[in-house]
């Protein structure tokens, strides 16, 4: 008897032993913080750093993080430690891991707003895109954000982020809720969410677009660029060449836009290695012009500097185009002055009269010796002053 | 034998367990935090997080959060920088600016601030990075705002005191601004004048309590005021935020039991102004049951204004139901100046079927106000028929001296014969510029 309780006993010591064997072997060296060992005497359970969503072809592109498996104490009480890389690892197991529930949902959004911690609000907020980017978020889960979202006033920038995200990670529903949302919230749920669509599945938002009534697309034109460029800016200039029609003389504000959005997405510098990339055409010229406006607004000195440095061209023309209508609000002389160097007639004129029109308003005397010498014919003259 | 057999199988199950399910993990090398490998993250004293362990009767946000501490390194926080300026996504961009804010120590805070300097100091990121340094750091996060342009003293102070106010609190009682050198660029330099700048860093001190204990931070206000600095009353504004968050009916509840009675007033009527944008019918269910006490003057206010917006004929109506008093006064002042703005004519309407009394002054002094800048003589005119004393004077002058800037001749036929006292006189016709 006391043999077979010693075989019992000695055997159940070995297979304690074999699973710390099997832990430490397949685990890693565990982290001593400063000398010091941290226990943990709960589960612990933590997320990665970025999302994962996936494409239209079911590639996963990186982003944000999802819920991973929990992680137990290690032997010597011992906080576990992971890198990141493995933490993403982790997170790609998001199917395992169980989605929030309707009151967790609700618990996390009431906290994103109600909290007084700034600090507390984002990292509420983190966890519910994170959810989003899971792989498992239904639909029937973002009602429940959006609910409580409206209910207790989520701010302007929860909702922008909350609906791109919900574009970009469960398009289907995203698109299957316009049918649901009130017209009057119809523009703003769509300014939202389109570009979030169009970053990961740009098919399916220009087809979504192209299917709005034409004042609708207008207000949304430039929220479907942002959302291109934000997946390819190849594709995104593509659309844009098959979608203006460049027979329509003034049919220069959906590149305007776009060139907008690039130096706003890309910068300024990878805007005009863009612009220079473009055909030749009306086109060209509008988004060359553009990006010199934006720049002007920002940087008017770096600006100038460049135009300076450009040889005699339609290049130069449409810079010192654009230039100057970022410029004359401020000072309508220099852009009256530097209106002049536009080499090309007609678009000089142009530039001069539009120019010159703020300028007259700011200083009728200067305005008026300006034009004496301007080269432009008396009649402009009634335009400028009107 | 078979004891032995079957032993032997749980002890290899029990190495596949422990190996599978429960390994122990050490930490890799840092390198790419922007979607590879990179910062490592060690499970802190944190609570079980959500998906995991559902607990029975209630969730707590807190649990469902990460709560692991994530260590940066240099590359790590120069590559998230770069990720946060460079993502297209803006999800992508909060995240890794989330991921910057949970690794920040005071070692590598100027580091992680490097990459928000270009970064609006007004915008959310750059006051919740000062907020979660101050909270890190304290006074070093604080006083690095002390030699810079930006505003970020204040949300530097606001997240020191949201850890650790009592130590944000005793920093600041043992302040010396005008003998310290550290302050001269903003007091000699920028001339900000010491008590403005003082008030200023209180204000942050307020917030930062007022997020986890709004009753504390009413506390400090109160003997701030009672101390005789007025700058205190502002203030209360970011103490009403705070409670707030919690719901407009909550913080209707938590502003009338404010001690103070104008910090009481104040808080009341902030509660108002927000109450009337989201919960129109509850607001004036809470401004009438208000009305006939001081406080609620503000609460009465801002519900007539808000109702004037819509339906002035109908906000006067509402106000004329109301106890008499401060609150009554101020609502149809601001009720009658909102339509007199849309209708006058409307306006000059309703106020003929006024009865003579303290609602038909207040009406009359609001609609003259509003009026004179465009018709000063039909202002004077109406400022006449008021049947208080001191109000009727008040109106006059104030109607008189538009009258005078737009015709002085014209002024001083009517003053000439008004039978005013002659020191009113003289006011009427020497206004101030306006400005």
């Amino acid at each position: 008897m006391r043999r077979t309780v010693f075989t019992n006993v000695l055997w159940a010591l070995v297979t304690v032993g074999t699973f710390v064997a099997g832990s430490k072997i397949a685990g890693r060296v565990v982290e001593r913080s400063g000398g010091e060992t941290r226990g943990v005497s709960e589960r612990t359970v933590v997320s990665s750093a970025g999302t994962v969503a996936v494409d239209e072809g079911g590639k996963e592109r990186s982003g944000g993080g999802g819920v991973i498996e929990p992680l137990e104490v290690g032997e010597a009480g011992l906080a576990p430690v992971l890198t990141v890389s493995e933490l993403v690892a982790h997170s790609r197991d998001v199917k395992k891991a169980l989605p929030l529930n309707q009151e967790e949902l609700t618990a996390l959004v009431l906290e994103s707003i109600q909290s007084g911690d700034p600090l507390v609000r984002r990292a509420a907020f983190d966890r519910i895109l994170e959810e989003m980017a899971s792989g498992h978020f239904t639909a029937e889960q973002a009602h429940t954000v959006r609910g409580v979202m409206h209910h207790n006033g989520a701010t302007g920038e929860q909702w922008r982020l909350f609906d791109y995200a919900w574009g970009a990670n469960s398009p289907a529903d995203a698109i299957a809720n316009l049918e649901q949302i009130p017209e009057q919230y119809l523009g703003g749920y769509l300014s939202n969410m389109l570009p979030g669509l169009a970053s990961t599945h740009p098919g399916q938002a220009i087809e979504l677009f192209r299917g709005l009534e034409e004042g609708l697309q207008g207000k949304v034109r430039n929220r479907l660029y942002e959302g291109l460029i934000d997946n390819d800016l190849g594709m995104a200039t593509d659309f844009m060449y098959s979608s203006v029609d460049t027979s329509k003389p003034n049919n220069w504000r959906p590149m305007d836009q776009m060139a907008r959005e690039v130096v706003k997405e890309n910068g300024i510098e990878s805007a005009l290695e863009w612009a220079a990339e473009l055909p030749e055409g009306p086109l060209r010229g509008n988004a060359w012009s553009a990006a010199y406006a934006n720049w002007a607004s920002r940087a008017p000195e770096a600006a100038v500097a460049s135009i300076m440095e450009m040889e005699p061209s339609g290049d130069r023309d449409q810079a010192i185009n654009g230039f100057v209508s970022a410029l004359a609000g401020q000072d309508g002389e220099a852009a009256a002055l530097w209106a002049g160097e536009i080499s090309d007639k007609g678009m000089r004129e142009a530039a001069q009269v539009r120019v010159g029109q703020q300028f007259f308003k700011q200083d009728q005397a200067a305005a008026a010796e300006w034009f004496v010498n301007s080269g432009l014919p008396d009649g402009a003259w009634a335009r400028i002053a009107k | 034998m078979a004891i032995h057999g079957i032993w032997g199988v749980m002890a290899l199950s029990s190495f596949g367990v422990g190996a599978v399910f429960f390994p122990e993990v050490e930490v890799g090398e840092v390198n790419d935090p922007g979607g590879g490998g990179g910062a490592v993250v060690r499970g802190g004293a944190a609570s079980p997080v959500g998906g995991v362990v559902r607990r029975g009767g209630g969730v707590s946000p807190a649990a469902l959060v990460r709560e692991a501490t994530v260590v940066l390194s240099d590359l790590d926080i120069e590559a998230l920088g770069e990720r946060m300026r460079t993502a297209g996504s803006p999800v992508e961009k909060r995240l890794a600016f989330s991921k910057l804010l949970a690794g920040l120590t005071a070692e590598n805070a100027l580091l992680v601030r490097e990459q928000i300097a270009d970064m609006d100091h007004r915008s959310g990121e750059f006051q919740e990075f000062h907020y979660a340094w101050g909270a890190v750091a304290g006074a070093e996060a604080a006083m690095f705002g002390a030699d810079t342009e930006e505003d970020d003293m204040s949300p530097a102070l606001a997240g020191w005191a949201s850890a650790d106010a009592e130590a944000a609190l005793a920093w600041f009682e043992k302040l010396d601004l005008e003998n310290n050198p550290a302050f001269d660029a903003l007091l000699k330099e920028r001339n900000i004048p010491v008590s403005d700048l003082k008030n200023h860093l209180m204000g942050g001190l307020v917030r930062g309590i007022a997020a986890s204990d709004p009753g504390r931070a009413a506390g400090l206000l109160q003997e701030l005021v009672e101390g005789g600095n007025d700058a205190g009353y502002g203030m209360m504004r970011s103490v009403v935020d705070a409670v707030l968050r919690g719901g407009t009916k909550g913080a209707a509840e938590w502003a009338e039991e404010v001690p103070n009675e104008k910090l009481r007033y104040v808080a009341m009527e902030e509660v108002a102004g927000r109450m009337v944008r989201k919960e129109f019918d509850e607001a004036i269910e809470w401004a009438t049951s208000v009305a006939d006490r001081p406080e609620g003057g503000g609460v009465v206010a801002n519900v007539g204004a808000a109702m004037a917006r819509k339906d002035p004929g109908g906000a006067m109506e509402w106000l004329g139901g109301l106890p008499d008093g401060n609150g009554k006064s101020q609502g149809i002042g601001r009720a009658m100046w909102q339509w007199t703005e849309r209708d006058a004519v409307a306006a000059g309407d309703y106020l003929s079927t006024m009865d003579v009394g303290s609602a038909r002054d207040s009406a009359v002094g609001a609609f003259s106000r509003r009026l004179a800048q465009e018709e000063p003589q039909t202002a004077v005119s109406w400022a006449e028929t008021m049947e208080d004393d001191k109000g009727r004077i008040l109106a006059l002058i104030h109607a008189g001296q538009a009258w005078s800037r737009q015709d002085m001749a014209g002024a001083l036929d009517w003053v000439a014969g008004s039978g005013l006292p002659e020191e009113v006189q003289l006011k009427i016709l020497t206004p101030e510029e306006e400005r």
